[in-house]
């Protein structure tokens, strides 16, 4: 089975201040300076297909059930796609290190940041020319937010999309099952084919760490970069796609009465008798 | 302007889409100041549709003349099927459950037969599935999770929550069809919900799709041997009168099970931000923000959390927000009604002491 998984890193928006978020509104890159992390829906996607090769593996070396029993998931090659700047090569220069069979990154500068349709025509021809199987992504990133690039890519492939999947594990036998939110409940089930699967708040929320060694092993082992171009999108497309028309802060101020000055006991009796009671007694 | 809601009526969140649908086009009417011609006609006449989400002014559209489709199970009872529809005029269309592929292609065919420019759809993953594949099948355009439109006769202008919620964004479509799906906070920016006074519906047509079907396995066309897993209820977090919410400010998995002690002892619910959660101090189905709950308590106690939007979009709704924060740099100290600068483990057990102590009995 050959997964791909498709990953985004963002500048730490938590880092910026007010004042930042104002600059950016108006154009300027305040987030360039800010340091990178993995969106976090993305980084569960990333550690679940870790931990699906590792279980895969793990069954078909057992007493090799998964080769008797003909499931298609014998093996599991696991290959990460990002589209960004050089600030993912690090990221990408881990995954290797953590066993990942290859990484790929179509340089976009930012470009496709808000542009859902665009990012899945990019991800899904790169998952036709990989010959994928299976696609995991974080259900939505930053900046756009959108949540629609799961679905357009599904689309895109003809596949189905499950989305909220929050576990994924290979069973004794070598076959696929998943966890997926549905409603207010949660459903498991057998996967039967290719499918886009959309990570949600999966409890599995940190990639591992690779060892020194692992990292001195890997650190041959080059990116390989992707050009728009070579996956059938151009230039002229991504100027076009571009339907961003503003950017507006958002105001949620509320009246900040500071208490202080107090010992933590005379604070919290003032909290309840001058706020708490009259509200709650009012109901 | 001509708009079709759509209603996935076979999903469990359909009561969401239909009160989220519901909301968006009657801030239009009440706006428009033209509620009886909209409740005659099956009409809507939106003028004005604004952010509920953030109360402020709307913004001017021209005329969009609006009518629902529901798309209901193969055995769903009709007449119920139809209520769900925030519009006197109604298609329904039946349709097996899960199958977002005769939905898509059903909508792709009104659209080529000369259909609506605006196809709206309500939040959460079936409203965002439906509008993108939609959009990709039919080459329009589409913007997901919008708080509020500006209509013109051509072109829609949305607003929506960009960069974690910390900006909102402008998106200016003009590709045929547009398609687009609400924020969460539409489910609950009018507290009448559904039809409210509309008149009966009116079921103008009815289609049945993919009816050899009936009576297979109804599961997503890519799966089998569904179980359904027992989820533990959020519900308490929803409808919570008063709430304590805890961050990573809480220090570590002990803090937090001294607040949600606390918590108890006050008669309040409790909830944590994601990433407390993330770091497996509790479970995910106690998330307040946008990937968990969003609520209306009363008043909504947070220690130890900074107020990321993201997570500060499932409070702002309570009447009374209180923060306690170490830092009183914290961007939650001024989006708080009222703050103590402290450790808001110590605050909140010292105010389930005296609310211990003042309880009658």
């Amino acid at each position: 089975m050959k997964v791909l998984v498709c990953f985004k890193v963002t500048p730490d928006y938590e880092a910026l201040r007010p004042a930042d978020w104002e600059r950016v509104a108006a154009g300027s890159d305040e987030t360039k300076f800010v340091h990178r992390v993995l969106n976090v829906f993305d980084e569960s996607a990333l550690e679940l297909a870790l931990r699906l090769r590792d279980a895969v593996r793990q069954a078909a070396a057992g007493a090799g059930r998964a080769a008797e029993s003909g499931v298609a998931y014998g093996d599991v090659r696991l290959r990460a796609l990002t589209i960004g700047g050089h600030d993912a090569d690090p990221f990408l220069q881990t995954l290797l290190a953590l066993g990942y069979d290859a990484v790929a990154r179509v340089p976009a500068n930012g470009a496709l940041d808000f542009a859902p349709q665009l990012t899945a025509s990019v991800i899904a021809a790169y998952a036709r020319r990989t010959e994928s199987d299976l696609l995991l992504l974080g259900d939505r990133s930053g900046p756009g937010d959108s949540g629609l690039v799961p679905f357009l890519v599904a689309e895109s492939l003809g596949w189905s999309c499950l989305s909220g999947v929050t576990e994924l594990r290979a069973s004794a036998e070598g076959a696929l099952r998943l966890t997926w939110a549905a409603g207010e409940g949660q459903q498991r089930a057998t996967l039967r084919g290719s499918a886009v699967l959309a990570v949600g708040n999966a409890v599995v929320s940190c990639l591992r760490v690779p060892t020194l060694t692992d990292r001195l092993k890997t650190r041959g082992l080059g990116i390989d970069l992707v050009q728009l171009e070579d996956l059938g999108v151009h230039q002229q497309d991504v100027v076009a796609s571009s339907g961003l028309a503003g950017l507006e802060v958002v105001d949620r101020r509320r009246a900040g009465v500071i208490l202080d000055g107090r010992p933590p006991a005379t604070l919290a009796r003032t909290l309840l008798d001058d706020y708490l009671a009259p509200l709650l007694e009012t109901s | 302007m001509r708009a079709l809601a759509v209603i996935d009526g076979t999903a469990s969140d359909a009561p969401q889409q239909a009160r989220a649908l519901a909301s968006f086009l009657r801030a239009g009417e009440h706006s428009a100041g033209e509620r009886s011609r909209a409740v005659r006609g099956g009409v809507v006449h939106s003028a004005a549709v604004h952010s509920a989400a953030v109360h402020r002014g709307g913004v001017q559209a021209e005329t969009l003349e609006a009518e629902t489709l529901v798309f209901a199970g193969l055995a769903a009872d009709r007449e119920e099927a139809a209520t769900l529809a925030p519009t006197s005029a109604v298609r329904l269309v039946r349709v097996p459950a899960w199958r977002r592929d005769l939905q898509v292609g059903y909508l792709a065919e009104i659209h080529a037969a000369g259909g609506p420019d605006l196809f709206l759809f309500g939040p959460g993953r079936v409203g965002v599935e439906l509008a993108g594949r939609l959009s990709r099948r039919t080459g329009g355009s589409v913007v997901s999770g919008v708080l509020d439109v500006d209509l013109q006769s051509d072109h829609l202008t949305a607003r929506k929550a960009v960069y974690s919620g910390y900006l909102r964004a402008r998106f200016a479509l003009t590709g045929a069809p547009l398609c687009v799906s609400l924020d969460a906070a539409w489910i609950d920016a009018t507290a009448a919900s559904g039809r409210g006074e509309l008149d009966r519906p009116r079921i103008f047509s009815e289609v049945v799709l993919g009816a050899a079907e009936a009576g297979a396995e109804v599961v997503p066309p890519v799966v089998s041997d569904v179980e359904m897993l027992a989820a533990a209820s959020a519900s308490d977090l929803v409808n919570a009168d008063v709430l304590v919410v805890a961050g990573r400010g809480a220090g570590n998995r002990a803090g937090i099970e001294r607040a949600a002690a606390a918590a108890q002892r006050m008669g309040a619910a409790f909830g944590v931000t994601r990433p407390v959660a993330m770091n497996g101090w509790a479970p995910m189905d106690r998330i307040v923000g946008v990937s968990g709950v969003r609520t209306a308590a009363r008043a909504c106690i947070v220690i130890g959390a900074s107020g990321a939007p993201a997570f500060y979009w499932g409070i702002e709704r309570a009447q009374l927000i209180v923060a306690v924060n170490l830092d009183d740099r914290a961007p939650i100290v001024s989006q708080a009604d009222v703050a103590i600068i402290g450790d808001g483990v110590s605050v909140i057990e010292e105010l389930a002491r005296l609310a211990e102590q003042r309880r009658p009995g």
